[in-house]
């Protein structure tokens, strides 16, 4: 069945929303997670395709903590909310980490591939995709703890990815 | 992650069975597919048909991958299941890669031998 770290608790009955969540922060503690709000999402009966596009948000979110919030000062803990607002499902994502430098979250700008193959980039894609794929973007750092909260619309401009 | 790896037709063909290249497995996976493709064939075919997902650090790994082939040498992309399509479009990496709609559009046969 894997680690208890692996498989978060989920403060709501299966498939009902709101859902909160605490996991470790690592990124097989994210995979679980991730799967835990695809399940629910599913309940939800919300269409794969939004299911696709929370993924990809949550993954470079939560995996951001993971890497910079927390870095090599070992595991802290990551907690998870997740409502459906009817056309959007809104998140709220906390951690105990380093704040965000400069206080805000990276513009996300597009990178320049009009390079020389061996000059790709191989990072700095994260913020561009979750930037593409909400709303709402907000981070406030409360005290020793960060808050990021964010929007995925279920219907409208979301069509076109 | 476990990869098949087949030659044929002058390409090597790297499958991964693996339905996930995210940041839990990425260095794993460029260095997996360094080993891989040390030698042989000028292009490199990457089949991510049994990938459902890709994050941005399964995108870097693969661009890692891309640039370990050294100059001359071509990585390409095949058979991407949707929502690893959106991470490629979304960051425009699909106009960086030749990206083919499967393996068998390639025109080898699973069969061959190397």
């Amino acid at each position: 069945m894997g680690h208890a770290q692996d498989h978060p608790e989920a403060g709501a009955r299966p498939g009902m929303l709101p859902l909160t969540m605490t996991f470790t922060a690592s990124a097989l503690a994210v995979r679980g997670a991730l799967q835990a709000v695809k399940g629910v999402l599913r309940e939800q009966a919300l269409a794969e395709e939004i299911a696709g596009l929370v993924e990809i948000v949550l993954a470079e979110v939560l995996n951001n903590i993971v890497e910079h919030a927390y870095g090599d000062e070992g595991h802290g803990e990551i907690d998870l909310e997740m409502e459906n607002r009817g056309n959007a499902l809104a998140f709220v994502i906390r951690d105990a980490g380093r704040p965000m430098p400069g206080g805000a979250p990276p513009a996300g700008r597009p990178q320049d591939l009009d390079v020389e193959p061996h000059r790709l980039p191989e990072g700095g894609f994260g913020w561009h995709l979750i930037r593409e794929l909400t709303s709402g973007l907000e981070y406030r750092r409360l005290g020793e703890r960060n808050e990021l909260r964010f929007l995925v619309p279920v219907d409208g401009p979301v069509t076109r990815h | 992650m476990d990869f098949a790896c087949h030659d044929s037709g002058g390409m090597r063909l790297i499958a991964v069975e693996a339905s996930r290249i995210d940041a839990a497995v990425a260095i794993q996976f460029k260095d997996r597919v360094r080993e891989l493709t040390a030698d042989g064939p000028m292009r490199v075919i990457l089949d991510l048909s049994q990938v459902s997902f890709l994050d941005s650090s399964g995108l870097g790994a693969v661009v890692a991958a891309m640039k370990q082939l050294g100059d001359g040498r071509r990585l390409e992309l095949a058979g991407l299941t949707p929502n690893v399509q959106k991470v490629f479009r979304l960051t425009r990496m699909d106009r960086v890669f030749t990206i083919h709609p499967a393996v068998e559009s390639l025109g080898v046969g699973l069969r061959d031998a190397g």
